[in-house]
């Protein structure tokens, strides 16, 4: 009794004990709490359903939901369908990803190519660019007035040349543009596999005199293997919650995936249909993300730097390594500068397809309010549009915000793990971290709607405020910050903390003075990483915001709904305007190379 | 470390206690004060409920139309010292934000300008959030079936449209020409998961399913043979056959019949035709004698939200815009009131084949003609 009474005040006097208490009791608030709220009401009769559910009663247990959504003539276009469509989406774009970016990787870590150092920096140039961004840009280059009720779009406009429908909308598109999202993402995983392969067994193999291709085949992509299908899995996961890009490119086609059909039913009000899919959502991310455990294993990061100091010989290229280098930055730099080029373009003309010169127009940036007007053109320009400028203060709000929140609390999930190393304290506060990255953004939206919708015990409601988009972002961002904050923690001994300890220094203290100024840059990072992904975020927040908390991500959303497609376009170059001055300024400040951070 | 811990957790929870405790006043209170409802007096004494609205200072409005924008801004010229807050959200985003903010105790909206009334019936008056409230003066000139439940502010309609030019004359008499092949690909519509105009053009179908029967018969001279349970279904069941899901709502529809060539139509929204007209944006024509209805009318209602914090502002924000700032921005829209004729190309709708809105039946079946909608789209 007194052995574990003293046990227990010893743990209350670490810092770490304390502190992930605290942080896995507030995980478990937000995050394990939503998960069962979500399975328990899609077991529960809604008020709008009573007139449909016999003698039920708001709250009595039923199966109606489940039924309607597994059994019924719903099934098929509300779940086997999109429950095939994602699948068949995800693994597509995937495999398109990989081949670029295991491409690109290759020839950066491996070959000889022109230019290949400038690589790791011009990859994350299109990243700046949100993938349903890319989806706007690609209606608007490539639409055409064959298809009954579009206009024409750039490509025709300009070349006559017209592309069949099922380019513009539907799978093939969706295909295309997420993979354009996601190769940065599978290059930069294919990367560090790459680069921690020994070369000395590469080596060990051309002694033998094998060919170059054979090298690669049974050398480097089998030793790459496990990491590159951990990369395969990551990325796959990514696809089966993506709303922003099927939304605007499959709903047209009647083309709907689990992310849509979930916001469908939501916007209809039909929650216990949204949630018999959001809970198949949870479920295939977590088998895909159990999937990547068992494929690597015990390893639960890359080791990214081997003791030898061997380097890899690189892959000559032959006369092919100029022409190689240019294709590649080329292609890096069209996809980075094509869409914003086709964005800006309709943002210049007075009537949707139309681009001939007089109808060229600043109206849609810097024009004033035309009271009286016709519809779309009536609204001011972005830069005086009251809503737009309401909606842009809250996105820095929001992204500033949970950048330093989410890069603080990162750190200190990260303390509380690598110091705990090996106890249930930091095994529990690493896999809750981890759970955010599991549930897609649109289920996170959707479950945090409900949630928050009325008062719990001694927090309020939170629907409508600011905050309640704060917190919901800060919990998607967790996962990364957490990794990032893990692995700057890890660097720093104990010994210094120990020496502070000495001198009577407390826990804040310790923090602020010694832990934080050393993981500085980690927690730059964090903040870019938080910043950038936040501002972007529509999936996350489109079932959130209201008039008066609306962020921009969304205002384009429901200026596509209607038809306003100048605002947002224009909208969506500013949140890339935002984006790139945001990062430029936190890079400034900091002085944090961050294309090595990732 | 131990103590600073404990004592920030003491405030946190400090802070949070007046909201968890605070008391919100009831709803009868609300509507005693704001007096609405069974409070609303005989007589209405503007001068003072213009006073009272200055105090409170502002007015949230949610809207489904851009032109909300241009009455706020008449709104404040006319009532200095009232700041109008207007946003224009679709119908059925607004009404799912409505429900939401009111569940959570925010109560942001103060009046709401939307034509959804089985949504608003079903999900917003069931849990107490809006009340019906026509000023006194306007009772005399709006009919009943246009102020109760619900006060029509302006009225709609929505209906197949073409494109005049590619026309001498209607391309379609009979809805049922639209489930023959030359039709394929050529017809445009929105979704009733997203548009609530469309959910109601769907519901009245089905509630007309004798008619289509007899269209039917008219058209291809048999009758129909079901495989569904009525006609109207079986009609919507071809129909989206046969159809292509539009983007851009109703103004994307709108755009889509100007910008057309051949054959083709889409669901249009009335309250666009007024820019029809010489030098307006759209270009497109109903058919007036269509079998067996041109479409379905119905209009948009203006409802005041309980509990909110600017009942006064709000009421004369009603009163504005169902008279002068009917007149000065909406008139593009048929009034309900039978003392204003409609300024042309607008006609009286009560003169033109609409079918009207059926509430009981819409509430009855919405539901299930959403359900039939998801299934064959």
């Amino acid at each position: 009794m007194i052995r574990w009474f003293n046990s227990a005040r010893h743990a209350l006097r670490t810092p770490y004990v304390v502190l992930g208490a605290i942080l896995i009791a507030a995980l478990a608030y937000l995050v394990v709490m939503p998960f069962w709220e979500v399975l328990a009401t899609s077991f529960q009769a809604q008020r709008t359903d009573l007139r449909r559910i016999p003698g039920a009663e708001v709250g009595s247990f039923t199966l109606y939901y489940w039924e309607r959504m597994l059994n019924s003539p719903l099934t098929e276009r509300s779940f086997v369908q999109p429950l095939w469509n994602t699948l068949t989406i995800s693994a597509l774009y995937t495999i398109l990803a990989m081949a670029i970016g295991v491409g690109l990787a290759w020839l950066t870590a491996r070959t000889d190519m022109a230019f290949r150092r400038a690589i790791p920096d011009l990859i994350l140039v299109p990243y700046v660019i949100p993938s349903w961004g890319i989806a706007l840009a690609w209606i608007t280059l490539f639409r055409s007035d064959t298809m009954p009720g579009h206009p024409a779009g750039v490509l025709q406009a300009f070349t006559g040349i017209t592309v069949p429908t099922w380019v513009v909308f539907g799978p093939f598109p969706i295909i295309i543009v997420l993979a354009i999202n996601y190769f940065a993402f599978t290059y930069l995983l294919a990367a560090s596999a790459f680069s921690s392969i020994d070369a000395s067994m590469e080596d060990a193999g051309r002694l033998h005199g094998a060919s170059r291709w054979r090298i690669l085949r049974r050398i480097t992509l089998p030793i790459a293997l496990p990491a590159l299908g951990s990369a395969f899995i990551l990325t796959f996961s990514q696809g089966l919650g993506t709303f922003g890009v099927p939304a605007f490119l499959g709903m047209p086609d009647r083309y709907f995936v689990l992310a849509t059909s979930l916001f469908f039913n939501i916007n209809t009000n039909r929650i216990g249909d949204a949630f018999v899919l959001a809970l198949f959502i949870i479920g295939l991310a977590s088998i895909t993300i159990y999937i990547n455990t068992l494929i690597l294993g015990r390893r639960r990061q890359f080791t990214t730097i081997s003791g030898k100091g061997v380097r890899p010989l690189l892959t000559s290229l032959g006369r092919w390594r100029v022409p190689m280098g240019v294709a590649t930055i080329g292609f890096l730099l069209l996809i980075a500068v094509v869409p914003l080029i086709v964005l800006v373009m309709q943002t210049l003309t007075w009537r949707v397809g139309n681009f001939s010169l007089e109808h060229f127009t600043f109206h849609f940036w810097f024009g004033r309010e035309m009271v009286g007007a016709q519809f779309q053109d009536r609204l001011a320009g972005i830069f005086y549009n009251p809503e737009i400028m309401r909606a842009s203060w809250n996105s820095i709000r929001l992204g500033v915000i949970v950048g330093l929140v989410v890069a603080l609390l990162g750190q200190l999930a990260g303390y509380v793990i690598s110091r705990g190393r090996g106890g249930w304290i930091s095994r529990i506060l690493e896999q809750l971290t981890f759970l955010p990255f599991v549930i897609p953004s649109v289920v996170f939206g959707a479950i945090y709607l409900t949630l928050f919708a009325q008062p719990r015990g001694p927090i309020p409601a939170l629907y409508g405020t600011f905050a309640l988009l704060v917190v919901v972002s800060v919990v998607k961002r967790l996962p990364f910050a957490a990794r990032s904050g893990t692995s700057s923690m890890m660097q720093v001994s104990g010994e210094l903390e120990e020496a502070a300890r000495m001198h009577r220094a407390g826990f804040v203290r310790i923090l602020t003075r010694i832990l934080f100024p050393l993981t500085r840059n980690g927690i730059f990072v964090g903040f870019i990483f938080g910043f950038v992904n936040t501002v972007k975020d529509l999936a996350l927040v489109i079932l959130l915001v209201t008039p008066l908390t609306n962020v921009l991500p969304a205002l384009t959303y429901s200026y596509t709904e209607r038809g306003f497609r100048q605002y947002s376009d224009a909208v969506t170059v500013l949140i890339v305007i935002i984006v790139l001055v945001g990062t430029f300024l936190a890079r400034r400040v900091s002085r944090t190379d961050f294309s090595r951070g990732f | 470390m131990r103590n600073r811990i404990v004592t920030l957790l003491v405030l946190v929870l400090a802070a949070m206690l007046p909201l968890a405790l605070a008391q919100t006043e009831s709803l009868d209170d609300w509507m005693q004060r704001a007096e609405v409802g069974p409070y609303q007096p005989e007589v209405e004494d503007w001068d003072r409920i213009y006073e009272l609205a200055k105090e409170e200072g502002k007015v949230i409005v949610y809207s489904a139309t851009p032109l909300i924008l241009d009455a706020a801004a008449g709104f404040m010229e006319r009532y200095p010292g009232i700041e109008v807050e207007a946003f224009d959200v679709r119908a059925l985003d607004m009404l799912e934000k409505v429900r939401r903010e009111y569940e959570a105790g925010i109560y942001n909206a103060d009046v709401i300008n939307v034509g959804s009334p089985e949504i608003i019936r079903t999900s917003l008056e069931e849990i107490g959030a809006v009340v019906n409230y026509v000023p006194r003066e306007m009772m005399e000139f709006i009919p009943e079936a246009f102020r109760e439940p619900y006060l029509y502010q302006r009225m709609n309609a929505i209906g197949w449209a073409y494109n005049p030019d590619q026309h001498d004359a209607p391309p379609f008499t009979n809805w049922w020409a639209l489930t023959e092949p030359e039709w394929q690909g050529r017809i445009v519509h929105d979704s009733p998961s997203r548009s609530f105009s469309t959910l109601q053009f769907a519901i009245a179908v089905v509630q007309h399913a004798d008619e289509f029967a007899a269209a039917y018969e008219r058209y291809f001279g048999a009758p129909i043979e079901l495989t569904t349970e009525n006609a109207g279904y079986e009609y919507l069941k071809r129909l989206l056959a046969n159809s292509v899901i539009g983007s851009g709502g109703s103004t994307g529809m709108a755009q889509a019949v100007t910008d057309s060539t051949g054959l083709f139509t889409a669901l249009v929204v009335y309250s666009l035709y007024g820019q029809t007209v010489e030098g307006g944006q759209y270009r497109f024509e109903y058919n007036r004698d269509m079998d067996p209805a041109m479409g379905l009318a119905w209009g948009e209602n203006q409802l005041l939200v309980t509990r909110s914090a600017h009942p006064n502002a709000a009421k004369l924000m009603t009163r504005f815009m169902l008279d002068e700032g009917y007149f000065a921005h909406f008139s593009r829209n048929p009034s309900p009131r039978t003392d204003v004729e409609p300024v042309p190309p607008y006609e009286k709708l009560g003169e033109m084949n609409w079918w009207t809105v059926d509430l009981d039946f819409a509430i009855d079946n919405g539901s299930e003609i959403l359900d039939f909608w998801l299934i064959y789209q």
